[in-house]
């Protein structure tokens, strides 16, 4: 999957550690050293963006571990992707929509 | 070059090994053979194991060798250095490839001993993690050497496998076959066969209703290296179908791995059952280190895990499971399945078996099931066929090739056959190329 130059730049402008990967015909963004909103521990992480639709979900936002201190969610079972084991909240999205947003609206589901 | 410690595993793909053999048969202007590069990536297991995995096969272009009409081919500095830039992009491997024209274990000749070590050394110094060596093929078989960071000499692997169907495997560690009377009556799957299920590795994942009655085929075929990943103990329930586990193991809690070992064991006193009580996902190198894998998984999602690891590890995967289901009539139904996806053909969401739907349902069930109805019977019938598609594959005894194997269960009927989408499945698996065999590789945006 290509991903449009100014989506990635807009990403880029939320963190600027930005790597792809592919498994399974999928397409994966690791975005390391994200910021995540106020109260959530741990405050920075690594996160894996999933800009497609997969399992149900037209997009989907992995975090290495249950992010606690933020709104309850209710977490699926550990997924491995990528040889990594992720953790990742039920949390649908419209489709459609640019990366930054993709990420943000995800991001938007951990706050209080 | 001595016989060191094995420790090397290598894997390429059939077809790969396919392409080399006719690359490597053209006639070239003035040449007397070709010679071409084998691109691979390495991982090291947490017990020293490196594994070894073919992603691509590149050809030496014709206008890239040198006439000399000494050695049967000789290559200039241009090819090598095209090698070492596509080492350095890849942060991958390099095998240098060539044709002994005949059939049978090929073995170095002196020209090759002389030459061939100083091209893979020179790889080794741009990539000194991942495994760069020497490969001989013949028609059917393979001489490999390789230069790995920790060894000063060249080693030659524990094994080289074309995965495939069948698989063709060698192992250099051969040991004496024992001499006795127990595998007799399998004598017809081939002179090697008992050699090959003494050495192949082999994973169960799920020792239930399904994974127990492959751990006791398996032990029964004379397969010493079981790999069984379960982290359950068996309970009251499970008695209706878990093989081998007996009434006083539920009192006890016994960890289902604990009783395919007890079992495995009993039948087969040489085998070396590994025991892994955790979700593969937490021990992934035992399972990247199996050279097949059979899974009897209860969801969707768990497959599509295991196939993922399985199809970076260039390992065979045989799927197998059943379902009931209440018809709106309040009859039932059994389906179940029986798959194989095997490296570089159709995987599971080729054949359209996991597709982002069934997944999708099946998360947002998550937490909303109780124990689906199971039983034996149906358990043991695609058990039974998955152990069965496993020998032919190890040792081809049924002489079909590159077989595609998507497979049907009626439960109600007890008819297996083809599935209608194997015959519509794509030739080659779009989902998973070789290219992305090997440890994840980020690429930076």
């Amino acid at each position: 999957m290509e991903f449009p130059e100014n989506e990635i730049e807009e990403l880029r402008k939320i963190a600027p550690d930005l790597s792809f990967a592919q498994e399974g015909g999928h397409s994966y963004i690791l975005i390391k050293n994200l910021s995540l909103p106020d109260g959530c521990i741990p405050g920075i992480s690594d996160v894996l963006l999933c800009p497609q639709a997969r399992d149900g979900y037209t997009s989907r936002l992995f975090f290495p571990v249950q992010i606690t201190g933020c709104q309850e969610r209710n977490w699926n079972k550990q997924l491995r992707v990528l040889e990594t084991n992720w953790h990742a909240f039920s949390w649908k999205l419209e489709g459609n929509l640019r990366l930054a947003e993709m990420l943000l609206i995800h991001l938007n589901g951990l706050r209080k | 070059m001595k016989k060191d410690k094995q420790i090397v595993k290598m894997r390429i793909p059939a077809r790969i090994q396919q392409q080399m053999l006719i690359d490597l048969q053209r006639k070239h202007p003035f040449a007397y053979e070709r010679v071409g590069f084998l691109f691979t990536k390495s991982k090291k297991l947490t017990n020293k194991t490196m594994l070894v995995l073919a992603t691509e096969y590149v050809p030496v272009a014709d206008e890239d060798y040198v006439e000399d009409k000494t050695v049967g081919a000789r290559i200039n500095s241009t090819s090598i250095r095209k090698a070492m830039q596509t080492i350095f992009d890849n942060k991958g491997g390099c095998f240098h490839v060539h044709l002994h024209d005949h059939s049978g274990i090929p073995g170095p000749s002196s020209t090759d001993k002389k030459g061939l070590p100083g091209v893979a050394e020179s790889f080794s110094n741009i990539s000194g993690e991942q495994v760069n060596g020497i490969l001989i093929l013949s028609h059917d078989s393979f001489y490999c050497t390789v230069k790995i960071k920790e060894k000063k000499k060249f080693v030659l692997p524990a094994s080289v496998s074309a995965v495939g169907y069948p698989m063709n495997q060698q192992f250099n560690n051969v040991r004496r076959i024992e001499k006795n009377d127990v595998f007799q009556r399998q004598s017809f799957l081939g002179k090697k066969s008992n050699h090959l299920f003494e050495n192949v590795k082999v994973g169960i994942i799920g020792y239930g209703g399904g994974g127990s009655h492959i751990g006791q085929q398996l032990a029964h075929i004379g397969v010493r290296n079981i790999v069984v990943f379960d982290d359950d103990k068996i309970e009251g329930s499970n008695m209706n179908r878990l093989v081998g586990g007996w009434f006083r193991d539920i009192k006890k809690s016994l960890l289902k791995t604990a009783i395919a070992k007890r079992v495995i064991k009993k039948i087969l006193p040489s085998a070396k059952p590994e025991c892994i009580n955790s979700r593969w996902q937490d021990n992934p190198d035992k399972l990247q280190e199996c050279d097949v894998v059979l899974g009897c998984v209860d969801s969707y999602a768990e497959r599509q895990q295991l196939e993922a690891e399985c199809r970076h590890y260039l390992i065979p995967y045989i799927d197998i499971g059943m379902d009931v289901y209440e018809e709106e009539d309040k009859s039932y139904s059994m389906p179940g399945q029986v798959i194989l996806s095997m490296p570089g053909q159709a995987c599971m969401r080729c054949f359209g078996f996991l597709t982002d739907e069934k997944l999708g349902e099946e998360a947002a069930r998550y937490g909303k099931v109780g124990g689906r109805p199971q039983v034996v019977w149906p358990n043991g019938v695609l058990a039974s066929t998955a152990v069965g598609i496993f020998v032919d594959l190890v040792t081809g005894w049924s002489r079909q090739k590159d077989k595609t194997i998507y497979l049907t269960y009626e439960g109600n009927t007890g008819i297996i056959k083809d599935h209608v989408r194997a015959r519509f499945a794509p030739e080659e698996c779009e989902h998973y190329p070789f290219s992305e065999a090997g440890p994840p590789m980020y690429k930076k945006l």
